[in-house]
């Protein structure tokens, strides 16, 4: 007769009380790299330093790339006939046509998606706790009939790329130009990363910064394949992972 | 052959010798052994030369000894083994430190060189005409052929590896594996391991060729900030410009094309391998050099910063311009292999880039001005060359200039035979009709060009051969599919720089308008001729080429001479022909000479007799007969010699014999810069660590990996206790792979009715009911269950498969009825588990929260939401495997925490996680379906034992026509389960898809069967005739099992441990 004994038991395995309730998928892989933690909103972890990367950072932006996982930030989606509407309510600009962001006060963005659907990214500053509070406040007191939220949060990662190089690093990836003479800021593309079908943004940078930043937005379950591609193509140019921290003072 | 002295150089006054390399920077290789010495910036070909290696192969066929004919690297005659990789052209391969390099033939002595004296025996396709009977045997000739033609050996240890397991002859294998150890350890050869990826690239313009006509292009573009890719296939810029006293040289060339960087991007090693439909260009780069560039800062040392590394390039242009300039062609005459003889441009390529001088006492045989070029670079080196000139009246210009220098040139000179063993020592030229000896060191001939068009071919335009220029010639260019098109330079028939450069001009400037919308294309516009002679440029190649380069003994001078000594003395004339025969017999006898059009393919003027003596006259068919231009050089030297050697023979027009068609890649490629780096996306779900730490054994699922099982080292059956540990206490599963599909809105109800058999309109809130969805021939496409979590909100699950499948199907359907409905693709917002055994309720009410667990507070088939261990979950009280189960779908993100909690949580109940392999055990022990496996392209539901998930009532749904169409006729085959004793569980244990037998025939199939641990039998389901009652199964061995055909389920039949 065969034991049904459990030999897995908690010993083997990290308590759940040391980590936080909600974890990215590519912990793992910055933790390898040396990352130290922070908390972060109400219930993630941010890396929030890696061991080495911040000089390496600050001298490969100008002639490499820079990745940073921002997947712990916010972001939402809405779809529905009354989105135009629910947005107007939460005073956020709607840009006028699909694949185009626009930015806001606050530096979140708005991606319109398609006609009745958008993707909002909080700003890369963001606390994890504040973000979209107005629209929630709006999607609170709206008839949610014809407008939906769309789960963005955990069915996409969220990764920014930075760097004089990112144009050619993408093209290593992917068949649409995303050069910075030819894919300008606050442009989108629905495309094909790696075989994976991905939404890339440009997002703006503060005026003294000429470095080209870009988030890249795509299945969460795939991020850890994409990851591992996003590194391969940037060790041409000596690429770094960064952290939140010293992405913000690059770009 | 040597390298040139400092002091040689200097003494020159002229600039523009030795310009690539770099002595401060020694470099040590061998070559077949030896070791030698070379200077960075060499190429192993011109290294070798400046150490006086004449000889780097053996010809295919005769066994000849051949050396550097090109320096361009697009013939067999320079083809090596370097570093564990085979067929390199030693022209193409930048000198390394330690390159370990080896001919690919034997070379000092080589056996099979009495074949030189058999040419009588190997006439063109000798091995296919003779070796084909007996029936079969042609496959042992085939081995043998292969095995002897010398093309090289995949080297090293990954080759090896590919070789042996590809190898069916364990032996052979063997000995091929210790001959590869003994030369490996001979020649210290290890394979260098390369990396390889794709890239693609966007541009308004791209310039191909990097020589004068190129680079005046790119300056132009980049003046009127044109988004420019200029590819040069050599690693620097300048093609043959350095005979331009006007050129600039490499490094401030470079230096000046990098301040316009941002608009302009220069690859260099960059081969283009074809030109597709809309401009789409492809390249094959060797970005090591540059990558080693980048990386010297950070890491020079490192290993990875020397990987070579290959790149193909896929760029996408809006305008083309090709500047690829012209092949040099050989003349055809006896001997015209004898290594150092080469082609002019070859003997300025290594003195001008690579400091090497090329003889000593050299001889220039020449029908155009590069001839005279080359013997103002031997005289300013000091060295005195012979110029014979083939043409009758040669310019006065250059003839003046030369004579004026003191070098001795000869007009209408006709090459007899070149002689010499190792290389060449003398030619024989005939001269006013006379016979004269000239002794020499090295031959450089230059008998015209060919352009280098198989791009332009490739990109639509169209060729034909011109009496006028003596060569191809572009005759249409810039329509239809080579729209954005245009060539420039020699590749257009214009040699003159002045005239390059203004037409580089011309092109840029039109492109810059075509690409603005400025440009009416006229269609006398599309003639390259008439868009260059509109601004005053003309073709010049009419200068450059012989029309007919072929020197055969001259059999009329021989007549002639005889004919005179009849009309004397007929003894004499007798006597004269007699010694003629004998000396040739002779000469023929020593060194038997061959005049050869094709180089590769050791093609002789007699072969192409041969070919239309056997009937076959038309170009095309000539080519595949003789097999001229299917060797490594796709005929680049030979194509145009060929079709000039045809039309004489035949009696024909050039024009009228056709052409040969240049298909991509233009050059050789690796299969493995093709396959390159692949992308095979791979998802994981957010508990697949923890998976792996506990032991488990991936499978691939769709695009996800699962746990199989999870291994364990106490020596049991790992699914059998993972099986037993749900029906005996509670185990897990990630299901997180299932798909999920969220449907808001009004109609959300009814379009789930309309898209899935059964009916769930009246589907009340909290409940869940399965889901069956049929295309419209009415075959179970997918399954799942359909949650009711609002009245204007589903959630659906569908197959790990099938989740994106369906998603499709139902914007489609969505879009087509106009339905007011919002459809979220949910499947990678959630990470699931099924908690599944009697124990399940008490094991969850420890981590629930304000959740009623209780058979009546959540029965069978219920849904709830609520907070499990800290997390957001929707449950669902489903049975997949029979017992007591909830499914629990969490945020992803907290898919690990919730894992994390079960498993710590579980402990006192022993809870244990369960795979794959367990769980469609459990499913079939329930006798509950998988779609894909115990279905297929053509089950309805009704044979699957699925008709109770049809509704009879409702008047719609994709598939119901088609459905009630089959059910109406006969249902022949039905999915039944079937038990079969436990004792053949370890030998005769059928497989699935093995066949059903009934009266001798095929029946059906078995689509799921395993043994049973709560059973202590083995199960199974298949697809028999309704009729039956027994089964027969066939066996792998062919042998017959007896089952027995039983109800399902084979497991709790009144469904009581799922309802508890």
């Amino acid at each position: 007769m065969t034991s049904v004994n459990n030999t897995y038991s908690s010993n083997k395995l990290p308590r759940t009380s040391r980590l936080a309730l909600r974890r990215s998928q590519l912990e793992r892989r910055l933790s390898a790299l040396g990352a130290s933690f922070a908390p972060f909103g109400k219930d993630s972890s941010l890396a929030i330093s890696f061991k080495k990367s911040a000089r390496r950072g600050a001298v490969r932006a100008n002639t490499g790339v820079l990745l940073c996982d921002l997947s712990p930030l916010s972001r939402i989606g809405l779809k529905g006939t009354a989105m135009p509407a629910l947005l107007k309510s939460a005073e956020i600009a709607l840009p006028t046509k699909v694949n185009e962001a626009s930015q806001h006060k606050d530096h979140s963005l708005c991606l319109r998606i398609a006609v009745n659907e958008v993707l909002l990214l909080s700003a890369l500053a963001s606390d994890g706790e504040t973000d979209f509070r107005t629209l929630h406040k709006a999607l609170s007191e709206y008839d949610r009939r014809s407008c939906w939220t769309v789960p963005y949060q955990d069915s996409f990662c969220w990764l920014a790329l930075a760097g004089a190089r990112v144009g050619e690093m993408f093209a290593k990836l992917c068949a649409v130009d995303l050069d910075e003479g030819s894919f300008a800021p606050l442009m989108i593309a629905q495309t094909s990363l790696a075989r994976l079908g991905a939404v890339i943004v440009r997002a703006p940078t503060s005026r003294g910064s000429r470095l080209p930043l870009f988030y890249l937005l795509c299945d969460n379950a795939s991020s850890g394949y994409l990851w591992d591609c996003l590194v391969d193509a940037m060790e041409e140019w000596r690429g770094a992972v960064v952290s939140r921290g010293e992405l913000l003072k690059l770009v | 052959m040597r390298r040139l002295s400092v002091k040689e150089i200097t003494a020159a006054q002229e600039r523009g010798f030795a310009l690539w390399l770099k002595r401060d920077k020694p470099l040590k290789f061998r070559f077949e052994g030896r070791e030698y010495s070379g200077f960075e910036g060499d190429s192993l070909a011109s290294a070798l030369a400046a150490s006086n290696v004449l000889v780097l192969s053996r010809s295919l066929k005769y066994r000849r000894k051949r050396g550097i004919l090109s320096m361009a690297g697009l013939e067999a005659n320079t083809l090596v083994h370097v570093d564990g990789v085979a067929n390199c052209f030693a022209e193409r391969i930048p000198l390394k430190n330690g390159m370990r390099v080896r001919a690919q033939q034997r070379l000092r002595f080589n056996p099979l060189y009495f074949l030189n004296w058999c040419s009588a025996f190997l006439p063109a396709g000798f091995y296919y005409r003779g070796f084909f009977r007996p029936r079969g045997v042609w496959l042992w000739w085939e081995k043998m052929f292969r095995r002897v033609a010398g093309l090289g050996k995949i080297g090293g240890k990954i080759g090896r590896e590919v070789n042996t397991s590809a190898s069916c002859h364990g032996q052979t294998s063997q000995r091929q594996e210790k001959y590869e150890e003994k030369y490996e350890e001979k020649y210290e050869e290890k394979y260098e391991e390369k990396y390889y990826d794709k890239a693609y690239g966007f541009c308004d313009l791209a310039i191909i060729g990097g020589g004068l006509a190129g680079i005046t292009a790119a300056r132009e573009a980049a003046r009127l900030r044109l988004k420019t890719i200029l590819i040069e296939r050599d690693t620097h810029l300048g093609g043959t410009q350095y005979t331009d006293k006007r050129a600039i040289l490499p490094e401030p060339l470079q230096k000046e094309l990098s301040k316009s960087a941002s608009c302009l991007r220069v690859m260099t090693n960059a081969q283009v391998s074809g030109i597709f439909a809309d401009l789409f260009i492809a390249v094959a780069q060797d970005v090591t050099q540059e990558s080693n560039k980048e990386n010297k800062k950070d890491r020079a040392s490192s290993a990875d910063a020397t990987r070579q590394h290959k790149r193909l390039h896929k760029i996408r242009a809006r305008h083309c311009i090709v500047a690829t300039g012209a092949y040099e062609l050989p003349a055809v005459f006896p001997n015209n292999d004898l290594p150092n003889i080469m082609l002019t441009s070859a003997a300025q390529k290594l003195m001008r880039l690579y400091g090497v001088l090329v003889g000593e006492r050299p001889i220039i045989f020449t029908a155009n001005q590069y001839g005279y070029r080359l013997a103002l670079d031997f005289l300013a080196l000091g060295v005195k060359p012979i110029l014979l000139d083939a043409r009758r009246i040669p310019v006065v210009r250059d003839a003046i200039t030369i004579r004026d220098k003191g070098i001795l040139c000869l007009n209408n000179v006709r090459l007899l035979r070149a002689v010499g063993r190792g290389s060449v020592r003398g030619v024989y030229v005939m001269i006013a009709g006379f016979e004269r000896f000239f002794p020499c060191d090295c031959l450089c001939v230059s008998a015209g060009f060919s352009p280098a068009s198989e791009l332009l071919i490739q990109g639509g335009a169209r060729l034909e051969y011109s009496d006028e220029g003596a060569c191809m010639r572009i005759e249409q260019l810039g329509e239809g599919t080579s729209e954005g098109l245009d060539a420039i330079g020699a590749v257009a028939g214009i040699f003159d720089e002045d005239a390059v450069r203004k037409d580089a001009i011309r092109a840029v400037r039109e492109a810059s308008m075509a690409l603005d919308g400025k440009s009416t294309r006229s269609k006398a516009s599309t003639k390259v001729a008439s868009k260059a002679s509109a601004k005053g440029i003309v073709r010049d190649d009419a200068e450059q080429n012989l029309p007919y380069p072929f020197y055969p003994y001259p059999q009329d001078k021989i007549r002639e001479r005889m004919k005179r000594f009849m009309l004397t003395d007929s003894h004499r004339a007798k006597f004269f022909l007699f010694k003629y025969r004998v000396a040739k017999f002779l000469r023929e006898a020593l060194a038997p000479s061959k005049a050869f059009v094709d180089f590769d393919e050791d093609l002789q003027v007699q072969d192409f007799s041969d070919s239309l003596r056997d009937g076959y006259q038309d170009m095309q068919l000539v080519k595949r007969y003789t097999t001229l231009g299917m060797g490594v050089s796709q005929g680049r030297h030979s194509n145009i010699n060929g079709l000039r050697l045809v039309a004489k023979l035949s009696g024909e027009k050039p024009q009228e014999l056709g052409l040969s068609t240049a298909r991509p890649p233009v050059a050789t490629e690796s299969f493995a810069l093709l396959a390159g780096r692949s992308f095979e996306p791979v998802r994981h779900t957010p508990m697949h660590e923890r998976h792996i730490e506990a032991g488990a054994e991936m499978m691939i699922a769709g695009a996800w990996l699962r746990p199989a099982y999870y291994q364990k080292n106490d020596g049991d059956d790992p699914i059998t206790g993972e099986a037993l540990a749900v029906r005996r206490g509670v185990g897990v599963v990630d299901v997180t792979t299932l798909g999920g599909i969220d449907i808001f809105g009004k109609q959300a109800a009814e379009f789930v009715d309309r898209l899935y058999s059964w009916s769930y309109e009246k589907q009340a809130i909290g409940r869940a009911k399965y889901l069956l969805m049929t295309d419209e021939t009415g075959v179970v496409a997918d399954d799942g269950v359909c949650c009711r979590f609002d009245k204007d909100h589903m959630y659906l699950t569908t197959t790990t498969g099938g989740s994106d499948a369906v998603y499709r199907e139902m914007l489609f359907w969505k879009a087509r009825w106009d339905m007011d409905v919002e459809i979220v693709n949910v499947t990678g917002a959630f990470a699931a588990v099924n908690v599944a055994g009697p124990r399940s309720r008490e094991l969850l009410e420890g981590l629930c929260q304000g959740l009623d667990l209780s058979a009546q507070g959540f029965p069978y088939m219920g849904v709830r939401r609520g907070l499990v261990a800290g997390c957001d979950a929707r449950l669902l009280r489903v049975g997949f495997v029979g017992e007591l189960g909830y499914e629990i779908h969490v945020p992803f993100a907290n898919g690990e925490a919730l894992w994390d909690a079960l498993i710590e949580h579980g402990a006192r109940w022993n809870l244990r996680p369960f795979g794959v392999e367990a769980q469609r055990l459990l499913r079939l022990e329930k006798g509950h379906l998988i779609i894909g496996q115990d279905t297929d392209g053509l089950t309805i539901p009704h044979e699957a034992n699925l008709a109770w998930a049809v509704s009879r009532k409702k008047e719609f749904f994709i598939g119901k026509r088609a459905i009630e169409i089959q059910v109406a006729g006969a249902i022949k085959r039905q999915l039944v389960g079937f038990t079969l004793p436990k004792e053949l569980r370890h030998k005769r244990m059928p497989k699935e898809c093995n066949l059903v037998i009934h009266d001798g025939n095929i029946d059906g199939r078995v689509t799921s069967v395993s043994y049973s641990p709560t059973l202590d039998k083995i199960i199974g389901l298949a697809y028999v005739e309704k009729s039956q009652q027994a089964i027969r199964i066939r066996l792998d061995s062919g042998k017959l099992v007896l089952g027995e055909i039983v109800p399902l389920p084979f497991y709790d039949a009144e469904g009581a441990r799922q309802n508890l």
